[in-house]
């Protein structure tokens, strides 16, 4: 715990009037930080996998598997699994359902995020707008949304649109809090500045509006994406006809422990790896954020 | 306050419309599920049938006969049962809160002590949290029994992480300068500790806390409708089994209720704590449309 | 300690550091110089050219590269209660009341309760605060947030104060006010005063000493010999303009 000796001193204004020494050595010494920087990471996911497998050799196979063997699972059952299709999921492998997963979650993420970006947007210049919008949502943010996932089952029965509609339901919720904040963010100072040349509204919301809440939006979209893939899980535990949320129901009967963290894995690399896609978008869309 | 009062009035008009509409709907969609109750129940079936209903799940005592007993459901028995399960659910909640947040908030300390302990276990706390928690249960399940102690652990994981990732982000972010003075009048680690870190860190932490709050709800709900044999989660798996979809929407009234309860209580009552914090609005809390306000910002400080 | 003998030396430091793009920049190159009991030093430089690092080298907030910073003979190893500093940033604690504040240096060092309400009373009268003692630092002005640094300070009582631009961000008439108060809490103490500014009429309203940096090195070190209370009019003096010229010159204006 070093508190009184930071890495660099506090003012690093104090730099400044030194770029004379910027040159090779210094090009090196950034690449030396990179490659720290690389190597923690590694380390760190090192670190994981190491606690994972020493944990799995203290506990019986019956409890937990080690990495490796949960990787074997995946890739023995990716493409065909034959321990599935005694629970009428069919001829399908991890492979598949992860698809039916994947397509859910993105439907619902694209249908409700939309709506909810259109609204919370909306919202923070329509002060009508708000004073529907803000209680439903306020009430929608604080409550468990999935206590609506046996309803829709029962109203809609076992087919996708059940769990598209509570990812659709969660994400358009937090979209619309997310893009109401980043709305109501931007500074006025740039639209009135527009204002002072004449920029009429449609401009305003082209050059302003729109590049001035893209970076909070896509932050918001990773927050709401992360959580949408256990929502979709869940509600395909509860009853759908596919996906890997079938699988781990199917996997729990069969108290398959291998198969359950092989499940858990692939779920949670899809959501790591859609993470990684929409943050190189942000980086992309909003390069000066 | 102009902004609050019509933010009642969208509220009242808000609500009227869904039960006004919700109630036209159940005239319209007439049909009814596998065993013959309505699938979209009037507000009369609801409080009517369905309430009554969950003396089904009363198993006797304190002078009222349990339907299973030959007794007849009685609005007492329905609201034992519904009490009942209610305690055991609240238990769960409020020992994964209260497991969670202690270890959450301890490891989150410890490593943010370090810059390297941080740096080396952000790669794993980046996997758990991106690991859908929902996703979890069935193992949860498996490794600690689909009992009462199973779901506080699992609630308990879901807070810890939450926690963790709050308070270890929020030493992180007290300012240098309030460490910086406090070491140039002599203050000690633990001192610096106790009368910087601490205090400064209180407002993210609460934040972190609101989050997992609304979270361990969540968690919950689930955990009791994959796997429990007690509590209100219970009632809804009973209840999908046979399309009684009026229980199914009690049950969810009050998990909702519930939430938002337990939310407004403990933001009213963390708020004292940090009076001298800049952001905190501090109206008065008598003023529910501040209320409103206030709880949607706080919701917005907790997603951010 | 007789007056002769140096109460804070700094013996040809030098600091380097790693800019956050990875190259590396020096801070300071070879500063030395000795401060003497009771002196009222202002280091004087455009922003960027080390004098805040100087200050905190000396404050024990970072670490040197190169030579040493010894305080009444000892060498510096970290920050302590001998050396108080104001820092450029707002540092007043938001999370405990004004006296409190005040009173948070003695409270590390164990002072009792009631004595360390005492001394924090006493020094909140001095910089003309004692009606806000309860009150929550959000509560009060910026110029008023500047008093209670400047009095949580005095009432830890070290022999070194360190101030880094202190006044930086108030507005004209409060930061002519608060160099008021810290001159007359210097003059009642008899403190060693470094002071860190950009503002040539600041240096030489307050200080009995100018040193300049620039580039991270001493370009200039000299005695202020103008008469006190310094008014605008005693600076507007034939030798208190040549002074003036003179710092303008060394800072890089004229």
């Amino acid at each position: 715990m070093k508190f009184h000796l930071p890495a660099g001193p506090p003012d690093l204004a104090d730099s400044r009037s030194h770029s004379d020494d910027i040159g090779r050595p210094g090009r090196r010494a950034r690449a030396r930080r990179e490659l720290i920087s690389v190597l923690n990471t590694f380390l760190g996911i090192g670190l994981f996998f190491a606690v994972w497998w020493g944990a799995a050799s203290q506990l019986p196979r019956s409890r937990l598997v080690t990495p490796l063997d949960a990787g074997r699972d995946i890739w023995s059952n990716f493409y065909y699994s034959p321990r599935l299709g005694v629970f009428g999921l069919g001829e399908v492998g991890y492979g598949s359902l992860l698809l039916y997963t994947l397509g859910n979650v993105l439907t619902g993420l694209a249908i409700g995020g939309s709506i909810g970006i259109l609204v919370g947007t909306a919202s923070a210049r329509l002060k009508l707008l708000r004073v529907f919008v803000d209680p439903v949502v306020l009430v929608l943010g604080t409550v468990p949304v999935l206590v609506a996932a046996p309803l829709f089952l029962l109203w809609f029965g076992v087919v996708p649109f059940t769990q598209v509609l509570l990812v659709a339901l969660y994400s358009a919720v937090m979209m619309i809090l997310f893009s109401q904040r980043a709305a109501q963010n931007i500074n006025p100072i740039y639209e009135r500045w527009a204002m002072t040349f004449g920029a009429g509204p449609a401009f305003r919301i082209r050059h302003i509006l729109i590049p001035g809440t893209v970076p909070e939006i896509i932050g918001g979209l990773r927050i709401t994406l992360a959580s949408a893939w256990g929502l979709e899980v869940f509600a395909e535990i509860l009853g759908a006809p596919s996906g890997l949320g079938q699988a781990i129901k199917a996997l729990t009967n069969l108290n398959n422990v291998s198969g359950l963290l092989a499940c858990v894995v692939i779920i949670a690399t899809t959501a790591i790896v859609t993470d990684v896609l929409l943050f190189v978008l942000a980086r992309r869309i909003a390069a000066w954020a | 306050m102009k902004s609050g009062t019509s933010h009642l009035l969208g509220s009242i008009t808000i609500l009227s419309i869904l039960i006004l509409g919700w109630e036209l709907l159940s005239r319209i969609v007439t049909a009814k599920g596998s065993y013959g109750e309505p699938l979209v129940p009037g507000w009369g079936y609801l409080l009517g049938n369905s309430l009554l209903r969950m003396s089904d799940y009363w198993e006797g005592g304190y002078g009222i006969p349990a339907p299973s007993q030959g007794g007849s459901a009685t609005y007492a028995a329905a609201l034992l049962a519904l009490g009942g399960a209610s305690l055991v659910t609240f238990e769960r909640v409020f020992f994964g809160i209260v497991f969670g947040t202690l270890s959450g908030v301890g490891l989150g300390l410890l490593v943010a002590t370090s810059n390297l302990s941080r740096r080396l276990i952000a790669p794993t706390v980046h996997i758990v949290r991106m690991t859908p928690f929902l996703a979890m249960i069935p193992l949860f399940n498996l490794w600690f029994g689909a009992n009462t102690s199973g779901i506080i652990l699992f609630v308990a994981y879901g807070v810890a992480v939450i926690m963790f990732i709050g308070t270890a982000n929020a030493v992180r972010n007290v300012p240098r300068v309030f460490l910086d003075r406090a070491a140039t009048v002599g203050a000690n680690r633990a001192a610096i500790f106790r009368h910087v870190i601490l205090p400064a860190i209180f407002p993210e932490i609460r934040a972190s806390f609101l989050l997992s709050f609304g979270l361990s709800w969540s968690l919950v709900v689930a955990g009791e409708l994959l796997g429990a044999q007690s509590g209100l989660g219970v009632i809804v798996t009973y209840a999908l089994q046979f399309a009684y979809t009026g229980r199914v929407m009690i049950v969810a009234f009050l998990f909702i209720i519930y939430a938002g309860l337990s939310f407004a209580l403990f933001d009213a009552v963390s708020r004292r704590i940090i009076d001298w914090h800049p952001q905190v609005d501090r109206r008065p809390p008598d003023r529910s449309l501040g209320n409103i306000k206030r709880l949607r910002n706080s919701v917005r400080r907790c997603t951010r | 300690m007789t007056p002769q003998e140096a109460i804070l030396s700094v013996n040809e430091v030098g600091v380097r550091f790693v800019r956050t793009d990875g190259t590396p920049a020096e801070a300071l190159r070879s500063v030395s110089f000795k401060v003497f009991p009771g002196e009222f030093v202002c280091i004087l430089g455009r922003s960027g050219h080390g004098k805040t690092t100087l200050l905190n080298v000396v404050a024990g907030l970072l670490r040197v590269h190169r030579g040493e910073v010894r305080v009444m003979d000892r060498p510096v190893r970290g920050p302590g209660a001998d050396r108080g500093v104001i820092f450029q940033q707002d540092a007043v604690f938001p999370w405990m009341r004004v006296e409190e504040n005040v009173a948070f240096g003695l409270r590390v060092r164990r002072f009792s309760k009631r004595e360390r309400l005492r001394i924090a009373r006493e020094h909140l009268a001095l910089v003309d605060l004692t009606s806000v003692g309860r009150a929550w630092p959000r509560e009060l002005s910026g110029g008023m947030r500047a008093r209670v640094a400047i009095a949580s300070v005095f009432a830890n009582d070290p022999p070194i104060l360190l101030a880094d631009e202190p006044f930086g961000s108030l507005d004209y008439v409060t930061r002519r006010q608060l160099q008021m108060v810290l001159h007359d809490l210097w003059r009642q103490t008899a403190k060693t005063v470094l002071f860190v500014t950009h503002d040539v009429d600041e240096a030489l309203m307050l200080g009995t000493r100018v040193i300049v940096v620039k580039n991270g090195n001493i370009v200039e070190d000299r005695a202020i010999n103008l008469p006190t209370p310094r008014t605008d009019d005693v600076i507007a003096t034939p030798p208190g303009l040549a002074l003036k010229h003179l710092l303008l010159r060394q800072i890089g204006l004229e």
